[in-house]
């Protein structure tokens, strides 16, 4: 009964589909026919995305849906933030990005709405959105532009393949190199500084910290801190007060909810053990700007690299009076 | 008689191991201190004052604010379970009952999500506790007493007051109904609130500090004492309802109060630990296969070998994968499920089932 039902949906769902394509495709087809004799065949891009799979656009994107809030904002840095279309809920930045219609959010994808929109190009991040989107986009005719930044340098990669695909070289080239210089700064500042570990917390209850392939631990490592927790397996592994209390991070870093510095760093007090504690190392920054593959990346750079700084002059102050501990916690281990 | 020779070696047994099992939960954790240190820091913590040597204050608090809290929560929540699955089954006399059986377990989970996405911080938190645990803990009482509500009122007819099967019944729609307002909230919630929401489900006693021991003192240790009270009156139920009544027993009281106590039980530990399966459902079975059905026994055993399990289980958890943690359920199913299993499979004339 049950099993009937199932089929007769999927096929009805299948028709559905069928049709939206059709109409999809013929007035894709339209378009191209007006164009095509217009502009020369030269402005075809062809591109291979971070999947391994060839993109080929006739002309550069002009209607993009974008799932993915770090490429929302690395369209609007490279200036073709008005050829967004469609976007997924958290596209909170920049301020006009929150206008732009809502396809989706992180569990759910309204694809009927997607193809009503008629985009030329879907940009995707695939860490927020997973292959079966990816898979079903395709399915549906869509040309998909997958896109995996790991490292940061990635994100100036990200800008210039942004640019190619939307007709904007030169704003992408000059945010591109724009993003390398300041990033290149950090690094030469802050990377071959002393080494101070860092603990990153995500949540307190339950306690969550990040794995060395998260973009967060690449940004500590280039303002020269240590992860304390980089080589556990999992990307985002419960830890708890006392593997936090074995570890002894100089600084701990605390993400949070809607902006504000969490009530629940201040719970760290009671382990005066902790060097972080001890030297009254414990800061907030604002996850948006530390956990998107997006330029403003290097705002959260620039903030815990500050931080990090100021960690070790604190430490250097207090070297004298923290020597009985440290060889307490030593011990410990 | 054999049985019952049994029965009592088991309960010595459990009661000998039990303090093995808390001296081990206590010693171990990504923080390594040595035995010699544990003894000499064991004077310091019995009059509640730290030593002076810093390394050794250090050792103290890692003790009595981490380590002693987490193995008595964990105690406690896995007595309470097992119990409560112990006496839902002796009631329902259904192999499959568990705590969660009467809807606790499901109504703490929804009064939990809605504490998450619809509360959020925007609440003070009560006394120190935060708005997730009151939530989970109203969630899952009121979960219950609709339940308890809906079986009576449905069988006010009949001259069986609460009708048993009609309360399983029910049970199982209230969670059905929970679960899909669990998901539906899930479905509302952002990615912070989808992470809570999630491995606060998966449950862990990584969140217990001294707050949350008082608690559980308060709420769970009187109805895992009360729980005991009823152990005789368990065993009448399992010839039959009515039979029950002739030997004296007055089904209908001792079916209210254990429905009553078993709710608060279980959704103080669902609330203060989060979900954590098996232990209510299996522990419970294990020790009946070993001693046998009189409830004279193995509602004390139950709570032991709940407890111990669980303290067991979570010292596993915080060491196998440090310094991370591997979430606790996990641990006490691949503890408990092969044993379980080779029981099973060497008792087939098993009564329960």
């Amino acid at each position: 009964m049950f099993i009937m039902l199932k089929i007769f949906l999927k096929s009805v769902i299948k028709v559905t589909v069928i049709a939206l394509c059709f109409s999809g495709w013929a007035q894709g087809a339209k378009l191209h026919g007006q164009v095509a004799e217009k502009l020369l065949t030269s402005l075809a891009i062809k591109m291979i995305d971070d999947a391994g799979q060839k993109i080929v656009l006739d002309q550069p994107a002009k209607r993009l849906v974008v799932l993915g809030p770090n490429l929302v904002e690395s369209l609007y840095a490279i200036g073709k933030g008005e050829s967004i279309v469609g976007v997924l809920e958290y596209s909170d930045y920049p301020e006009q990005a929150k206008r732009i219609k809502r396809v989706g959010s992180h569990n759910t994808i309204n694809y009927e709405l997607i193809v009503s929109l008629s985009p030329d190009l879907i940009l995707l991040w695939h860490s927020g959105v997973g292959q079966d989107v990816v898979d079903k986009l395709h399915e549906l005719g869509l040309t998909v532009f997958v896109s995996e930044p790991k490292t940061l340098l990635d994100i100036e990669q990200l800008l210039i393949r942004l640019g190619q695909l939307t007709n904007a070289n030169v704003s992408a080239e000059i945010a591109a190199a724009d993003f390398r210089r300041q990033l290149d700064h950090l690094i030469a500042r802050y990377s071959t500084q002393d080494p101070v570990s860092v603990f990153y917390q995500v949540w307190d209850e339950p306690m969550q910290t990040l794995n060395d392939s998260h973009v967060v631990s690449s940004v500590i490592t280039l303002c020269g801190g240590v992860n304390v927790f980089a080589n556990l397996p999992e990307i985002a592994p419960k830890v708890s007060v006392e593997s936090v209390i074995a570890a002894n991070p100089a600084v701990i870093i605390a993400s949070g909810a809607k902006g504000k510095r969490p009530g629940w760093l201040d719970n760290w007090e009671s382990w005066p053990m902790i060097d972080a504690v001890k030297n009254k190392q414990l800061y907030f920054v604002r996850p948006d700007v530390l956990v998107r593959h997006a330029p403003r990346i290097l705002q959260g750079a620039n903030e815990v690299c500050h931080f990090l700084q100021q960690a070790r002059s604190a430490g250097d102050s207090s070297d004298g009076s923290s020597d009985g501990s440290s060889d307490g916690s030593s011990g410990a281990r | 008689m054999l049985s019952r020779f049994q029965a009592k070696t088991i309960y010595l047994l459990l009661i000998a191991f039990t303090p093995v099992g808390l001296l081990i939960s206590v010693c171990v954790g990504p923080v390594a201190i040595s035995f010699a240190q544990f003894l000499s820091v064991i004077p310091h913590v019995a009059q509640f004052s730290p030593p002076d040597d810093i390394s050794m204050a250090g050792i103290y608090s890692i003790v009595t604010d981490i380590r002693l809290p987490r193995t008595a929560m964990a105690w406690l929540v896995g007595a309470s379970l097992a119990m409560s699955g112990a006496a839902m089954q002796g009631l329902f006399r259904n192999p499959l009952a568990d705590p969660s059986i009467i809807g606790v377990t499901s109504g703490a989970s929804l009064g939990a999500s809605i504490a998450i996405v619809l509360v959020g911080d925007s609440l003070l938190p009560l006394a120190g506790l935060s708005t997730l645990v009151i939530g989970a803990f109203i969630g899952g009482i009121l979960a219950a007493f609709l339940v308890y509500r809906l079986a009576t009122g449905s069988a006010e007819t009949s001259t069986n007051g609460t009708s048993v099967a009609t309360m399983l019944l029910v049970g199982i729609a209230i969670t059905a109904l929970a679960g899909a307002g669990n998901s539906l909230l899930a479905y509302f919630s952002d990615n912070d609130m989808l992470r809570r929401i999630s491995l606060w489900n998966m449950g862990g006693l990584d969140v217990a500090n001294g707050l949350r021991v008082k608690v559980a003192v308060l709420i769970i240790a009187p109805t895992l004492l009360a729980l005991m009270y009823f152990r005789r009156s368990l065993d009448a139920p399992l010839l039959g309802e009515p039979e029950a009544r002739y030997l004296g027993v007055d089904v209908q009281r001792v079916k209210v109060y254990l429905v009553l106590l078993v709710s608060i039980g279980v959704a103080a530990s669902v609330a203060l630990a989060g979900v954590i399966g098996f232990v209510g459902l299996v522990v419970p079975h294990i020790l009946r296969l070993l001693m046998g059905p009189s409830h004279n026994y193995l509602l004390p055993c139950a709570a032991m070998g709940g407890g111990l399990l669980l303290v067991l289980a979570d010292s596993l958890a915080r060491v196998v994968v440090s310094p991370a943690e591997m979430p606790v359920g996990v641990i006490t199913a691949l503890l408990g499920a092969p044993l379980f299993i080779s029981l099973l499979r060497h008792r087939r004339e098993y009564g329960m089932l």
